[in-house]
């Protein structure tokens, strides 16, 4: 039996400057992006800024199934919230990439990991960039950033092995929530959820 | 609720975009923004939010520039949407910001185009010069 193919969308979110589009570089070699370039206070920050969305893919496997995980970045200022209402849509998995060296912006994270969250609840990874080796700043970030149930890593995003690392991570609580969802059904069914693996998952999130 | 204007801000823009936005009276506003959305000059009804609208206009310029590339490595001009309650239209000001122009359904297409082509130029002016002025 050919091993079982899953189709995620994975939106990727956070405040400006966090490391959105480097972090999605990383992983994707082919990625549609729509940079501009900054203006005002925040030309001192970057020289560009993601206006519309980037979309890379990122493919993944097991002997047991084999996983693509469609990756979309969003843009971080509040004025473009919109694209997060649209990109939002269908999100299986939202990856909340926070800057530790600017705790300024922790509080802004949390705001939009909240915001998302709203639009379409899904399994929450918050990627704490530029706190490898930093486990104190990664507890002060996730002291701030506090979203329920999410799950928290260190990476640095221009590192594609810990990028990818982090994406397998979020697709690990993808899949554990997929199964809860049918372990209700199947408590609501009274049937036993040892039998997992024999069953066919929600058609929503099989290929598309 | 308008929230204060950038840096981009810049009067000669400003009245480039009054005069289209009295051009015809089927327009029924105008905004300048810079490409990572920010208000460079606007006249809208009050009901819109200038902020919003310039990165609403900055992102549909950014993903239209995207969808031109179906066509060839030429860059995106206009991008037109047509819904029922009127038209929006939005242009690449050389690459130094978007303009969007809002018509009520029955605007004369053809005649529009032709007063925002005529438009863009000195825009494009008003705004490098005022970056010039400024610095980045």
């Amino acid at each position: 039996m050919s091993p079982q193919h899953f189709d995620f969308k994975v939106v990727v979110a956070g405040p400006f400057a966090a490391g959105k589009t480097t972090l999605i570089r990383a992983i994707s070699d082919d990625i549609v992006g729509t940079e501009a370039p900054t203006s005002g206070v925040e030309a001192a920050v970057k020289a560009t800024t993601t206006v519309g969305m980037e979309y890379g893919t990122l493919r993944t496997s097991t002997p047991d199934f084999t996983a693509e995980l469609n990756v979309y970045g969003v843009p971080g200022q509040r004025r473009f919230e919109f694209m997060w209402d649209i990109v939002g849509i269908g999100m299986d998995g939202l990856f909340l990439l926070v800057d530790a060296t600017r705790p300024e912006t922790w509080t802004e994270s949390r705001a939009v990991g909240e915001y998302l969250q709203h639009v379409r609840p899904a399994p929450v990874l918050v990627g704490v960039n530029r706190a490898v080796d930093a486990p104190d700043l990664l507890e002060e970030v996730r002291g701030v950033v506090d979203l329920p149930h999410a799950g928290y890593c260190a990476l640095d995003v221009v590192d594609r092995n810990q990028v990818r690392h982090a994406m397998v991570e979020l697709l690990g609580m993808v899949l554990d929530d997929l199964g809860d969802e049918l372990e209700d059904e199947f408590d609501d069914a009274d049937e036993d959820f040892d039998e997992f693996e024999d069953h066919e998952l929600p058609s929503t999130h099989s290929q598309r | 609720m308008s929230t204060s204007r950038p840096a981009t801000g810049n009067d000669r823009a400003t009245e480039l975009v009054e005069e289209l936005a009295f051009a015809f009276t089927d327009v029924t506003g105008a905004l300048l923004a810079s490409p990572d959305g920010r208000v460079i000059a606007a006249d809208l009804a009050s009901y819109h939010r200038e902020d919003r609208v310039a990165a609403i206009v900055a992102s549909t310029l950014g993903i239209g520039q995207r969808a031109a590339e179906l066509a060839g490595p030429t860059p995106a001009n206009e991008i037109l949407i047509q819904s029922g309650s009127g038209i929006v239209v939005v242009y690449a000001v050389a690459d130094v910001a978007a303009l969007v122009v809002l018509a009520k359904p029955g605007v004369n297409l053809a005649l529009l185009h032709r007063r925002i082509h005529q438009q863009l130029g000195p825009l494009a002016e008003a705004v490098t010069a005022a970056a010039n002025v400024a610095g980045p």
